[in-house]
């Protein structure tokens, strides 16, 4: 034993570039021992740690959340701002200061309100009654009318400041929020309404309606007629119009031969004069 | 670690002439340093060890030896982004009326001034009974002279501009006031020369109403190398030397751009505030990281 550790010595002395290696050893030894115990506690602080981290999170949230909610009650005076949220943080017992937990400012009022939105609707849909695909339509029609009409409605109590609240989702900073809110909310429908696609109509159908809700959000502003009857029609039109589009898409190129054939003769005709001729 | 310190070592003695190499080499040891510190109640002023008390007294006398000079100088130094740096603090704070601000290190006036325009510019209009108010602290009366001079003759009183200032000469790290006071703290370009950070972040977060808001303007570090290379050549070359010409004093520079390199990363610092109690908290680096603006809230 004296022996050997006189020898590691002299290694030790003489030679450095031994000594990581002996001490690697010794360490790797001592670890598999060691680590288990060492592990066992690792995990339990980890978990704790997290829990903490959780509940943190969900504080800060919470807080957030009121004060949000608070704000909307100020949109219709002071619009989508920061001076909203900072009445807001006033009316729910901070100081008006605290409105910088909100880096973009109206951009993060009109999230929370979006969110909250399409959350609601959501919980709306579920109670929907599935609609019977009858006949040769395949799309749920009625339903997504009613969603779409469903979600701008809510929009209703911040009509007059809403253009702005749009204009403010376009700033380079709010665009990833806003898309995303869409995205969810057009998935939700979509979901809701029975669809389980996993080929690439999944994309085609989500990306036509955030299309159609979109064009419906824009027109709605300047609805004024009863029941906001003009919307509903506006809806269900490019509901129809993306329903002939996926129709045209969907055209066998053999069946569709006589259609196109004529239709290249009318266009020829025209073209010639020979139409007018008769 | 013995093999490095005595690298380190010859290089101070085979290159006494380049007095900027054997500043880097001190800050990268002085994680070491900090320990043997803390058990002798020293602290470093600049790159030199020094004991506790002497620190405090020594920033005392490097402010009172510039005040006269610090906005000119801010403005040599910087190239006057110094203004874009608190402008763009103050943009981030936002303050909106019913605002208690008190504005620590702020002897002469630049953040308070800003304020006070800020408020002025707002759309909305205060309603009546919804005043704001500064309150003007430094632990050096020299700054605070200076600043209430300025604050003359910029023409800012309570009458013309609508917020109550007061000026107070305190210590951060024991502040004369009671808890839950004010409703922002800042602290721009002062935090650096205070003996205990920690300290000071306990007493911000102690004045602070619930939902109150920190907010720090700080020299920071720079994450590029080859920036943060050209940056250390400016400060220790140029700064000392701008400071002798235009302010006529070496020291006090020397000691601003040492104390730069010893306050702590963006990172570290964020940990110290949220061990300080604070939620939130986020930083903004400005102009590569040459600042960075640190932010808390107490709820």
């Amino acid at each position: 034993m004296s022996n050997l550790q006189k020898t590691l010595r002299l290694f030790r002395t003489q030679h450095r570039f031994i000594l990581p290696l002996s001490s690697v050893n010794i360490r790797n030894i001592q670890g598999t021992v060691k680590d288990y115990n060492h592990s066992e506690v690792r995990t339990d602080i980890k978990i704790a740690s997290v829990v903490t981290e959780n509940e943190d999170h969900q504080y800060e949230q919470n807080v957030k959340d009121v004060i949000l909610e608070r704000a909307l009650e100020f949109v219709s005076q002071t619009g989508w701002s920061v001076e909203s949220l900072s009445a807001g943080a006033k009316s729910a017992g901070y100081p008006t200061i605290t409105h910088g937990l909100f880096p973009n400012g109206g951009g993060d009022l009109i999230h929370y309100f979006n969110i909250k939105c399409n959350q609601q609707l959501a919980e709306q849909m579920k109670l929907w009654p599935q609609e019977d695909l009858k006949g040769g339509s395949k799309v749920p029609a009625k339903f997504i009318e009613n969603a779409i009409v469903t979600r701008l409605l809510m929009i209703k109590p911040y009509k007059s400041t809403w253009p702005k609240a749009m204009a403010i989702q376009t700033l380079p900073n709010n665009v990833p929020n806003g898309l995303a809110t869409l995205l969810s909310l057009v998935d939700d429908i979509c979901y809701h309404s029975g669809d389980r696609s996993v080929d690439f109509n999944w994309y085609i159908r989500r990306v036509g309606l955030a299309g159609i809700y979109k064009a419906a959000e824009l027109f709605y502003l300047t609805d004024n007629s009863q029941e906001n009857n003009a919307t509903r029609s506006f809806v269900s039109s490019r509901i129809r119009d993306a329903q002939v589009i996926q129709g045209a898409l969907n055209l066998n190129p053999v069946t569709a031969a006589p259609q196109t054939l004529t239709a290249a003769f009318v266009t020829a005709k025209n073209i010639l004069g020979i139409n007018t001729l008769k | 670690m013995a093999l490095k310190r005595g690298l380190f070592r010859l290089a101070e003695t085979y290159r006494p002439s380049r007095p900027h190499i054997r500043a880097r080499l001190l800050a990268t040891q002085s994680a070491a340093n900090n320990e043997e510190r803390q058990s002798k109640n020293q602290t470093h002023f600049g790159f030199q060890t020094v004991d506790e008390n002497e620190k405090t007294k020594k920033v005392h006398e490097v402010f009172e030896t510039v005040a006269g000079k610090y906005d000119l100088m801010n403005d040599v130094m910087s190239f006057g982004i110094h203004r874009v740096w608190k402008d763009i603090f103050m943009a981030r704070l936002a303050p909106m009326p019913e605002t208690n601000l008190l504005d620590m290190a702020g002897g002469t006036g630049d953040i308070t001034f800003r304020y006070i325009k800020y408020l002025q510019n707002l759309r909305s209009k205060p309603t009546e009974g919804a005043r704001s108010s500064v309150t003007v602290c430094d632990i050096n009366q020299a700054m605070l002279d200076v600043g209430k001079v300025r604050a003359e003759r910029l023409g800012y009183t309570k009458e013309s501009s609508g917020v109550d200032i007061d000026w107070l000469c305190a210590d951060a790290e024991q502040l004369p006031v009671a808890d839950d006071t004010y409703t922002a703290y800042t602290i721009a370009f002062g935090i650096r020369n205070c003996t205990h950070i920690d300290k000071v972040l306990e007493e911000a977060y102690r004045v602070l109403k619930p939902g109150g808001r920190f907010m720090c303007l700080e020299f920071s570090q720079i994450p590029n190398e080859a920036l943060q290379w050209a940056y250390d050549q400016y400060s220790f070359q140029v700064i000392p030397v701008l400071g002798q010409l235009v302010a006529g004093q070496w020291k006090p520079y020397q000691y601003l751009v040492e104390s730069i390199r010893q306050f702590p990363n963006q990172e570290k610092f964020k940990m110290m505030i949220e061990d300080a109690g604070f939620r939130q908290v986020a930083y903004e680096n400005l102009t590569f990281g040459t600042v960075a603006i640190h932010s808390g809230f107490k709820i």
